[in-house]
């Protein structure tokens, strides 16, 4: 035993300035099975068999909104996406994490491709860079959280 | 003077000082100046004891950081201002060795 053994012992905080753990990439993950949802609707949404004002006006009016929705929450999606890259992952998780940087780039263009396109493909991709996200975010908090989705 | 030991809690003073390790500190301040680590009350809240670097010090204050490179991964004097020289409680000398 040395003497260092039964020195009084004090906690030195070493925290940052936002409180720890109010960061979770599930809004992401809400916010891309929105986007996929819509992707999904917006591909299969039937055109009128009966041409018609009415008929095309509930088509269209259906339409734009999966359109809308899908736009906005593909905004939010890149948001959370953006505030846990830049806020929440710090340089020393770079050491356990090297694909850090380009996960969450690919993540960040691939919710711009969503909203410019209509593309089945790209949704899936963008909830599989959410899904590699969130395996990173808590394999750094030290906790087994399963993938689950809400849809 | 007393010696005492700090563990570090949080990722501010990476990569010089990991979260959770051990550091053995002295309570003698009277030799610290640029550079030194100090533990030391935090200036806002009166049930945190804080570590940080001294980046510039005068007579009666000292402007600390951490030393993580990331702007947003340490509260300190970018934050709270800096700290009185009568907030200092212990300056660091060493990680503690392991037996």
């Amino acid at each position: 035993m040395t003497t260092e053994n039964i020195l009084p012992e004090i906690e030195a905080s070493a925290h940052c300035d936002g409180p720890c753990g109010v960061y979770d990439p599930a809004s992401a993950r809400v916010a891309g099975e929105a986007v996929q949802s819509m992707t999904k609707k917006m591909l299969a949404l039937e055109y009128p068999k009966v041409f018609s004002s009415e008929s095309m006006a509930s088509y269209l009016n259906t339409m734009s909104r999966y359109a809308a929705i899908k736009d906005e929450e593909a905004q939010k999606c890149k948001h959370e996406l953006l505030v846990l890259w830049t806020d929440f992952f710090k340089p020393q998780h770079l050491e356990a994490h090297p694909e850090l940087h380009t996960t969450f780039w690919q993540a960040a263009k691939l919710c711009s491709a969503c909203k410019v396109e209509v593309s089945a493909t790209h949704a899936q991709e963008l909830m599989d860079a959410i899904e590699a996200i969130h395996t990173m975010f808590w394999a750094i908090k030290g906790r087994e959280v399963p993938w689950i989705r809400a849809s | 003077m007393q010696r005492f030991i700090a563990v570090v809690s949080g990722d501010s003073m990476w990569p010089t000082y990991a979260d959770g390790e051990r550091l053995v500190c002295s309570e003698d301040v009277s030799t610290v100046g640029a550079d030194s680590v100090i533990v030391f009350q935090h200036p806002l809240r009166s049930n945190v004891r804080a570590i940080k670097r001294i980046k510039e010090i005068d007579d009666l204050t000292a402007f600390v950081e951490g030393d993580n490179p990331d702007p947003l991964a340490s509260e300190d004097s970018h934050n709270f201002g800096r700290i009185p020289l009568s907030n200092l409680i212990g300056v660091v000398l060493h990680v503690e060795s392991k037996q």
